[in-house]
C-alpha cells in the first residue's frame, strides 16, 4: 500500500486519475472560495458606502455656507474695527443660515444690520469658486467635528462635536470592562485550574448561555432591575444612566472574556505547570508566575475583543443609558466631572445612530449624513482595536514545544 | 410577444397621460406634518366606507407654510394646517383666484409632566417654562431651584419629544416664540414610552409630550398646570376645549379650495372628515373638538362659506364661540 504524507501536493497527487473525486474537491473548493469572496465583497461594500457618505458629510454645503458666513462676518467685523478675542467670539457665532444667527451676529457688530450681513454673505457665495467652497466645507466640518464639545445635529442650532458621543461610548465601555475583566478572568482561572472536570463541563456552557441572551433583554433588565437598585443608593440618579448600562454590559461581556481566556490558559503546556509544582510552587504562584505570563497574549486579546464588543453594543445602551449626549458646562472642572460621572444619562455613538434611524431624517439631509460620519468614526475605532488585538496576540505569543 | 409589449406600452402610456389621472378620482392633500396623521387616518376610514369607494386620497407633508404655498398655487385640494392661514398667504391665494373654506378638525395639546414624587412643581408659569426650555438655558439652568428658589436643590433631568415630531415643532414654537430653538441637552425620543419611563423613573425629571399620551399614563406621571397670567390651569380635554389651557393647546385645521368642492370626491371626503367628529384624530393622539363645532362646520362647508375666522382670533378664545 502506498504511504500517504499529507501535504496539499500529495493530496492532489493522490487524486490524479480519479476525475470524479477531483471534480468534487474542486467544487467544494469553489464553494468555499465563493463564500470567502462574498464576505470580503460585502465588507468592502459597507466600508465603501460608509466612507462615501462620510466624505459627503465632511464636504456638505451646510459647512461651506457656514464657512462663508464666517468670512463675511470676519470682513464686516474687521471693517468695524473689532479684533482679538472679541472678533473670535463673534466669528464663533456664525454657524448656520438661520435668521436668528444673522441677527445675533449683527447685534454685536456696530453699524451692521442683519440685512447688510446677509448681503455680504450672498455676495461671497456668488463670488467664491466651487473648489474653494469645497475646501471651506472640509476645513469647517473637520474643525466642528473634532474641536466642538457639543453634539446637537438634530436641532435647529446644530453642533457637531463628536466627543460627547465618544465620551459616552468610552465611559460605558470602561464601566463594563471594570466588571467583565475581573469576573471573566477569575471565572476562567477557576474553571480551567480549580474546577473538577465534571464541574467544568457543567459550568462552562452555563457561562456561555450569557452570550446567547439578546442584548435588548439585558437593556430592559438594566432599566427595570439595576437602575432602581442604583436609585435606592443615589436617589438623584436618573433611570437611564451609564452605571446601570455599564454594569449590565459587563455581565454580558463576561463570556467573551472568559471563553477566550480559558482557551488561552488551557493552551499553556501541562509540563510547565508540572515543572513549577515540582519546584515547590504554590497554586497561586503557579497561576501568577507561570500561567499568566504564558497566556498573556490570549488574555489580552480576549480583553480587547471584549472592549470592541462594548464599543459596538447598541441595543443595551439605547435602552438603558439614555439618549442625551453629555454636556460639559463652562469650566474645566465641570467638564471633567461630566466626563467621568456614570450617574447620568449619556448617549453613545451607537445609541445616536439608532436614535436617528428611529426618527425620519430625510435622506441626503445633514442629519442623515451625520449618521454615516458617526458610523465611520465607530468603524475606525473598532478596527483600530481589532488590529491592536491582532498585534498583541502575535507580539506576546509564547511558543513552547 | 409583440402584442404583449404593445399592451404593456399602452398601459404605461395611459398611466402617464394626464387625462388618465384626471379621470381617476383623486383628492390631493398636503401641508402640516402635525395634521397629516389625522388626514391619513380619516382617509383610511373614508376609503373603506361606501362613499369612498374608488377614490384615491394622497396625503403629503410639506409643512403648514409649504402646504399653503402649493394650495394657493392651485396644486392641492386640501391644505393641512397647524395654525390659521396668514394674511400674506391669503393675499397670494387671492391673486391666484383661490377661495377656501376653513374647517377646524381637532386640538393639539402639549403636557409638561413630572415624576409622581414631585410635590413642588404643581404649576409653572409660561415664562418659567420658556426659561427652562429655551435655547439660552442650555447648560445654565440645571437645577430645580434655578426655576424658583422655593423649589428643592435637585438636578433637572429633562425628557421630551424627538426633533422629528410635530409635538417638538409646536413646543419649539411656543418656547422660542417662533425664533429660537429648544435647548438641546435633554433626552429627545421619538418613542413616547421612553419619555414615560424616563420621567416615571427619575425623581427630578421634567418632560413634555402630546397631551393625549398623558391621558393614557396618568397613573404614572403628574401633569404640570400652566399659568398663562390668569391662574394655574390643569391640562385636560375640557380645559383644552374651552381654550383656558394656553398656550400649549391649539386647534388644527384643514383648508378646502372652494372650486374643488364641486368635485364629488372632494365633497364626499371632507364631509366624511367632518362627520367623523374627531374619532380618527383621537385615535392618533389628538383631542376632539366640542360636538357643536363639528355640527357648525358641516353647514358652513355645504354652503361654501369662504374666508378665515381664526386668523385674527386671540389665543384662549373658546373655539365654539369663535365658530358660530
Amino acid at each position: 500500500m502506498q504511504k500517504l504524507t499529507l501535504t496539499p501536493q500529495s493530496v492532489t497527487e493522490a487524486l490524479r486519475g480519479q476525475p470524479d473525486l477531483q471534480r468534487r474537491e474542486t467544487i467544494i473548493q469553489m464553494v468555499m472560495l465563493a463564500c470567502a469572496i462574498f464576505c470580503i465583497f460585502v465588507t468592502a461594500g459597507i466600508v465603501f458606502i460608509l466612507s462615501e457618505v462620510g466624505v459627503q458629510f465632511f464636504t456638505d454645503e451646510y459647512f461651506a455656507n457656514s464657512g462663508l458666513l464666517q468670512r463675511a462676518t470676519q470682513n464686516l467685523a474687521t471693517q468695524a474695527g473689532l479684533s482679538g478675542s472679541e472678533l473670535n467670539d463673534i466669528i464663533r457665532l456664525a454657524v448656520d443660515e438661520r435668521p436668528v444667527t444673522f441677527s445675533s451676529i449683527a447685534e454685536r457688530i456696530p453699524n451692521v444690520t442683519p440685512e447688510i450681513l446677509r448681503e455680504a454673505y450672498e455676495n461671497l457665495k456668488q463670488t467664491t469658486s466651487t473648489g474653494e467652497k469645497l475646501w471651506l466645507a472640509f476645513t469647517n466640518s473637520v474643525q466642528r467635528f473634532f474641536l466642538d464639545n457639543r453634539w446637537t445635529p438634530l436641532f435647529a442650532s446644530k453642533r457637531f462635536g463628536i466627543w460627547p458621543l465618544v465620551n459616552g461610548t468610552m465611559l460605558v465601555s470602561a464601566v463594563s470592562m471594570a466588571v467583565a475583566i475581573p469576573c471573566g478572568l477569575l471565572t476562567a482561572i477557576y474553571l480551567s485550574l480549580y474546577a473538577s472536570p465534571r464541574l467544568f463541563s457543567l459550568l462552562r456552557p452555563l457561562v456561555e448561555v450569557l452570550a446567547g441572551i439578546p442584548t435588548v433583554v439585558y437593556g430592559y433588565f438594566a432599566l427595570l432591575y439595576i437602575s432602581p437598585i442604583i436609585q435606592s443608593i443615589y436617589p438623584d440618579a436618573p433611570i437611564f444612566n451609564v452605571l446601570s448600562a455599564g454594569l449590565m454590559m459587563g455581565v454580558m461581556i463576561i463570556p467573551t472574556v472568559s471563553s477566550i481566556s480559558i482557551d488561552a490558559i488551557n493552551a499553556v503546556p501541562r509540563s510547565l505547570l508540572d515543572g513549577a509544582y515540582a519546584l515547590g510552587a504554590t497554586k497561586m504562584e503557579v497561576i501568577l508566575r507561570v500561567v499568566f505570563p504564558a497566556a498573556t497574549s490570549g488574555i489580552v486579546a480576549s480583553i480587547i475583543l471584549g472592549i470592541s464588543r462594548a464599543v459596538g453594543e447598541t441595543m443595551l445602551v439605547t435602552v438603558a443609558a439614555g439618549q442625551q449626549p453629555v454636556s460639559y458646562g463652562d469650566t474645566f472642572w465641570s467638564a471633567i466631572q461630566a466626563a467621568i460621572n456614570p450617574l447620568q444619562s449619556m448617549a453613545t455613538m451607537t445609541a445616536f445612530i439608532a436614535q436617528v434611524a428611529l426618527g425620519d431624517a430625510p435622506a441626503g439631509s445633514i442629519q442623515y449624513k451625520t449618521l454615516y460620519a458617526v458610523g465611520l468614526s465607530l468603524f475606525l475605532m473598532t478596527m483600530a482595536m481589532n488590529l491592536l488585538s491582532q498585534y498583541v496576540s502575535t507580539r506576546f505569543r509564547e511558543v513552547y514545544e | 410577444m409583440k402584442t404583449l409589449t404593445t399592451v404593456c406600452l399602452a398601459a404605461v402610456l395611459s398611466l402617464l397621460s394626464p387625462a388618465a389621472w384626471a379621470q381617476a378620482k383623486k383628492v390631493v392633500v398636503d401641508g402640516s406634518s402635525t395634521v397629516a396623521p389625522i388626514s391619513i387616518a380619516v382617509a383610511e376610514g373614508f376609503q373603506k366606507s361606501p362613499a369612498g369607494q374608488g377614490i384615491q386620497v394622497s396625503v403629503a407633508i410639506s409643512g403648514t407654510g409649504g402646504g399653503f404655498k402649493k394650495f394657493c398655487a392651485g396644486e392641492t385640494d386640501i391644505s393641512d394646517a397647524s395654525r390659521p392661514i396668514r394674511d400674506s398667504e391669503i393675499e397670494v391665494c387671492k391673486k391666484n383666484g383661490i377661495n377656501f373654506v376653513e374647517i377646524p378638525v381637532a386640538y393639539d395639546g402639549l403636557t409638561l409632566v413630572t415624576n409622581k414624587a414631585n410635590d413642588w412643581a404643581k404649576c409653572l408659569t409660561v415664562d418659567q417654562v420658556k426659561k427652562v426650555w429655551g435655547e439660552d438655558a442650555e447648560g445654565v439652568i440645571t437645577n430645580w431651584n434655578q426655576i424658583d428658589p422655593k423649589f428643592p436643590n435637585l438636578p433637572l433631568t429633562l425628557f421630551g419629544a424627538g426633533t422629528d415630531s410635530g409635538t417638538f415643532d409646536y413646543f419649539k414654537e411656543v418656547v422660542g416664540d417662533g425664533k429660537k430653538d429648544v435647548r438641546a441637552d435633554y433626552t429627545p425620543s421619538e418613542d413616547d414610552n421612553v419619555i414615560v419611563t424616563g420621567v416615571a423613573g427619575s425623581r427630578s425629571a421634567l418632560g413634555f409630550f402630546g397631551l393625549a399620551y398623558y391621558e393614557e399614563n396618568m397613573d404614572k406621571l403628574n401633569a404640570v398646570a400652566i399659568d398663562n397670567g390668569s391662574g394655574c390651569v390643569v391640562p385636560s380635554p375640557e380645559t383644552v376645549q374651552n381654550g383656558t389651557y394656553a398656550p400649549f393647546s391649539r386647534p388644527l385645521f384643514i383648508y378646502v379650495r372652494s372650486t374643488s368642492i364641486a368635485r364629488p370626491e372632494v365633497k364626499a371626503f371632507v364631509e366624511y372628515y367632518i362627520q367623523d367628529k374627531g374619532a380618527a384624530a383621537r385615535k392618533v393622539g389628538y383631542i376632539g373638538l366640542p360636538e357643536s363645532v363639528y355640527a357648525a362646520a358641516l353647514p358652513r362647508f355645504r354652503n361654501i362659506v369662504t374666508g378665515s375666522v381664526f386668523k385674527d382670533i386671540k389665543p384662549g378664545t373658546p373655539i365654539g364661540e369663535a365658530f358660530k
